[in-house]
């Protein structure tokens, strides 16, 4: 009996003494492994644009208002809620990691309603968006008489060519563009001759310049770096020509026997036939090849005539093939077999936008790097579907660094945050003319769009200034040091 | 070891060092209290721990207790049909008794077989000691039974359950112990009771304590001492061997089960120390008590969880009411404390001081049904806390039992720093558990200020107090499940709701008696702080 209670009161007394410290350690969010050093408790780190929005977490007010930290949080799940007057609270159940910091810097506040400015007086037939470019097009007519360019950094309004001018009466065919550059190219003609004009916006004024010469014969697609636009790379049969503005000077068949080609990085990249993918310089030098492989080509080409390379980064490439079929070199390698209407890089986070008619889909190559950078096998990237109930989506752009997507479908323009997964809540901005485009400049963090019936040009402002711009994690611990 | 077991006529250093520890245990619970809502108030988070550690403790102290709780139970059920005084008989022949002991142990093991195995290693422990047993036909039992005029009419109660008791009477002497000032027809009255029992048993007397009744000394002590004394007398005139005399102290009303002084004579010969041993019987209602309104479980219950859990554990036994030593024990470390409150437990006290550590309460495997009298439903509550608060009474030990430690030379220091800390912990633990367990396990989720709000932890207070919450309700289930052991089954209604109902009523039972023992534990160490010495009698 006495052996018995002795044992009894040893087993207890050691269960407390190895329980207590554990429970009290899960209680306060050190969460014993075996194994493994003590894992601490996490932060959450929450920055709003515009900042000074209280934070509820778990319905309870933090001390603070945004940007702030939440320290020493116990690893788990937690309701939050931002809010500030004058904006539509933003909710969502943050994830507490142990010891690391669970960031949300770039929580874009919707105000109830947002202020729309008018910024002309008479309507336009229409709104082209020249990509990732502070300028973007309106026009009245068809006649380049009535194109004018407008530049959103200083809210200025250009017509292409002065009234009277001999030009103003060309009827405008094509517009040729490339996404961050303020460089495009016209086909237009008139009832004699037809013409390419290249229409430069950066030098304060829009210079329309003839550059027929250049182009004897028509082209099937045309690119420019925007690093280096005098080089303006032609396509057509198979073969790509390079010509040189500054130079004034015509490369016949630079390369041939191409099904593709594309420009990133001051390299270019050619599909040949459908099996090689290589990658050279401007002076076709430096080639290497990114992969030689039929068995491959013919699963990602099939028979379609043309594609589009558009790398995300020098290990990544997408094509784009002229059915809008859209595939990649990376598996999984297929991820739109027709219909595709846009594809749009954030090359900072390793992500791609892209949407058809009725959907708009992020794949994000993160999970990609993330298993490089700690030898995990096999991860693919991860694709998900944040709308899906489209009716007719024409353009998409990111925004507030990456963290929101813009899409104007059909007569609305919507909001997205996006998250890790899964659909997100579309956010209405704002009711636009029905099948016109919209004008999204990051920079500015302003959408430029005409007005229903009106046709009127207005803008309104999604991301508030730098001034009311949230606090990035990095900024905060180096400002204030609190972690 | 010689020592003064009083709070009276003290040396200056003596009375100093009494104040010492009679405020001590206050303090500390006040201290403790006032501290957790202090520190609830300023540092919530560091109460949260504490309170969880605590909490812990808590659970872990519970699953000791039932075990040993469960423990206790299978034994008494294990010698319910032990012929006690067949074995004290054997123990007069040993050699004989052996041999037939070995010849049972044939035929499928069952629970005689496991209560005589232990009989048997009790056996061995009483031949390695080399103690001798006294005789069987030896030992007398002197029961002594204090009492006021009002208790009169459950004298002839208790005597007549000795009378069925399967010792013989013949052996059994009993006192009827009364205090000063008792009335002319009274007395009569108690002369008819004697003459009524003078032919059955081996002594029956009254006496009357001269001592008139002191605002210092609680009257019970000055009445049964009264007694003792004289028995001891009466003993040694008879020539009868103190050594051999049982004495038993019962309270008017208790009704002794027919092998009770059996069962005491047994443990009383095989026990090597039975000189310096205090033999505790164990009080368990094996009556059906569910037909009594709940007030009255509620008092019964109370009553004996916190006996059951003490004897569930020797090694913290004390003596508390009815129990039975040997006469020359008693008159040698000179009776009961005159001026203890809680005279029970301060004997124990005194004895194992006076033993230098060497006296034991052995734990008698035999219940007795209490007698408890509630006259009116209304009174119940008050019944309680009285109940509760003389339990308490006790807590005035401490301070006399700790000067004692500290000049018993003799006793190993270990077990007294142990036997110390037991005394304090006990006071402690009793006094502060139900504030800490249902109270101040709330403060950090309810006191948690804005202020605390840049703190992560304050966002996580939810599974803090989800922790302390599992923990008090496990800890709580655990006082359901004490509480249910102590009470008998319902023999007749098995359906489940009839269950379900039993343990919903244990609910407030277990809240009550935790709260009202503390509340009492509190109040008499609160008392003690400001000089307030308790006393009662009984």
């Amino acid at each position: 009996m006495l052996y018995f209670r002795k044992i009894v009161l040893l087993s207890l007394t050691a269960t407390y003494i190895i329980l207590c410290p554990l429970l009290i350690s899960y209680a306060f969010g050190r969460i014993l492994k075996p194994g493994a050093a003590s894992d601490s408790a996490g932060l959450i780190f929450l920055s709003t644009n515009p900042p000074g929005a209280r934070i509820y977490v778990e319905g309870r007010l933090f001390s603070e208002r945004t940007p702030a930290a939440l320290r020493g949080m116990l690893p788990g799940t937690y309701d939050v809620e931002v809010s500030l007057n004058g904006y539509k609270p933003w909710h969502t159940k943050i994830r507490a990691f142990p010891k690391l910091a669970s960031v949300f810097d770039k929580i874009l506040l919707a105000p109830e309603s947002w202020k729309i400015k008018e910024l002309s007086a008479e309507p336009f037939r229409e709104l082209i968006s020249l990509p990732e470019s502070r300028f973007f097009i309106l026009n009245k007519g068809s006649r380049l008489g009535d194109y004018y360019s407008f530049d959103s950094k200083d809210a200025e309004m250009n017509p292409f060519v002065r009234p009277g001018s001999n030009l103003a009466q060309f009827e405008v065919v094509s517009l040729y563009q490339v996404a961050g550059s303020s460089r495009m190219i016209l086909q237009a003609r008139d009832s004699r001759e037809e013409k390419y004009f290249l229409v430069d916006q950066e030098k304060g004024y829009v210079d329309v310049k003839d550059i027929s010469r250049f182009f004897p014969d028509k082209f099937e697609h045309i690119l420019w770096d925007p690093e280096i636009p005098d080089y303006l790379f032609t396509f057509k049969k198979g073969s790509l020509s390079r010509i040189d503005l500054s130079g004034y000077s015509q490369g016949e068949n630079y390369l041939q026997g191409l099904k593709g080609y594309g420009l990133f990085d001051q390299v270019i990249y050619v599909l040949k036939d459908i099996n090689t993918l290589l990658r050279l310089d401007y002076e076709r030098g430096n080639q290497s090849v990114i992969f030689d492989d039929p068995i491959l080509g013919n699963f990602l080409f099939g028979r379609e005539d043309f594609f589009q390379v558009k790398p995300l980064d020098s290990q990544i490439i997408f094509f784009i093939g002229t059915k809008g079929r859209l595939v990649s070199n990376l598996a999984p390698n297929r991820w739109v077999e027709e219909g595709l209407r846009g594809l749009k890089f954030h090359r900072q986070t390793k992500r791609a936008l892209f949407w058809i008619k009725d959907l708009a889909a992020v794949i994000d190559y993160r999970p990609l790097f993330l298993a490089q950078a700690t030898a995990i096998k096999n991860t693919l990237p991860d694709r998900y579907s944040f709308y899906n109930k489209g009716r007719d989506i024409t353009q998409g752009f990111w925004a507030y660094q990456g963290a929101y997507v813009v899409l104007a479908d059909f007569d609305k323009v919507f909001l997205f945050e996006l998250k890790d997964q899964g659909e997100s809540f579309p956010n209405e901005v704002v009711k636009i003319s029905s099948g016109s485009n919209v004008h999204y400049y990051e920079s500015s963090g302003k959408l430029y769009y005409l007005a229903p019936q009106s046709n009127k040009l207005n803008c309104l402002e999604i991301v508030a200034g730098v001034s009311k711009q949230a606090l990035s994690f990095r900024e905060y611990l180096s400002g204030k040091n609190k972690f | 070891m010689e020592f003064n077991f009083s709070n009276q006529n003290l040396s200056r250093p003596q009375a100093t060092l009494q104040r010492f520890f009679e405020i001590l245990p206050g303090i500390l619970s006040w201290g403790i209290i006032l501290g957790v809502i202090v520190l609830g108030l300023t540092r919530p988070l560091a109460v949260a721990g504490l309170i969880l550690a605590f909490d812990l403790y808590l659970v872990l102290r519970f699953t000791y207790m039932i075990i040993f709780l469960l423990f206790l139970r299978s034994r008494l059920e294990l010698e319910a049909k032990t012929d006690w005084l067949a074995r004290a008989r054997g123990i007069n022949r040993l050699y004989d008794y052996w041999r037939e002991l070995n010849e049972l142990e044939v035929g499928p093991k069952g629970k005689q077989d496991l209560s005589r195995t232990i009989h048997k290693n009790e056996l061995r422990i009483l031949e390695k000691s080399r103690s001798r047993a006294p005789l069987l036909e030896d030992i007398h039992h002197l029961i002594i039974i204090p009492g006021k005029a009002a208790d009169i009419a459950n004298f002839s109660s208790t005597v007549d359950s000795l009378l069925r008791s399967d010792f013989p009477s013949i052996k059994i002497s009993v006192i009827f112990a009364f205090e000063y000032g008792v009335s002319q027809p009274l007395r009569l009255t108690v002369s008819r009771l004697i003459e009524r029992y003078r032919d059955k048993l081996f002594e029956v007397q009254a006496v009357y304590c001269p001592d008139k009744p002191s605002s210092k000394y609680p009257n019970r002590s000055a009445v049964i001492n009264f007694a003792a004394r004289e028995s001891v007398k009466y003993f040694n005139q008879k020539r009868i061997p103190l050594e051999k005399v049982i004495t038993s102290y019962f309270q008017a009303g208790v009704l002794v089960s027919p092998d009770y002084l059996s069962c005491l004579t047994y443990r009383f010969m095989v026990s090597p120390y039975r000189q310096a041993a205090c033999f505790q019987s164990i009080p368990v209602y094996n009556y059906s008590i569910w037909s009594d309104p709940v007030s009255r479980i509620t008092l019964n219950a109370s009553a004996s969880f916190f006996q059951l859990i003490e004897a569930a554990n020797p090694d913290n036994l004390v003596s508390f009411s009815s129990y039975s030593l040997s006469l020359a024990a008693l008159a040698e470390f000179d009776y009961w404390p005159q001026d203890s409150a809680s005279i029970d437990t301060a004997m124990f006290w005194k004895a194992f001081i006076y033993f230098n550590g060497n006296f034991k309460v052995i734990p008698l495997y035999i219940g007795y049904p209490v007698k408890t009298v509630v006259e009116a439903q209304a009174s119940w509550f008050k019944e309680l806390y009285r109940q509760k608060q003389e339990q308490a009474m006790a807590v005035q030990d401490f301070p006399i039992a700790m000067r004692a430690f500290l000049k018993a030379g003799r006793m190993p220091l270990a077990k007294r720093i142990l036997q110390a800390f037991k005394l304090l912990e006990a006071q402690l633990s009793v006094s502060l558990w139900p504030f800490l367990l249902l109270v101040a396990g709330w403060f950090p989720a309810l006191l948690c200020g804005r202020e605390f709000s840049d703190s992560g932890t304050y966002y996580s207070t939810p599974r803090i107090t989800f922790l302390i919450f599992s923990l008090m309700v496990i800890g709580l289930i655990m006082s359901l499940v004490l509480t249910k052991r102590v009470l008998p089954e319902r023999k007749s209604e098995r359906k489940i709701l009839v269950k379900i109902v039993d343990w919903l009523t244990l609910v407030p039972l277990a809240l009550i008696g935790i709260f009202l023992q503390s509340l009492a534990v509190l109040s008499v160490q609160t008392g003690l702080i400001f000089g307030r010495r308790h006393s009662h009698d009984g």
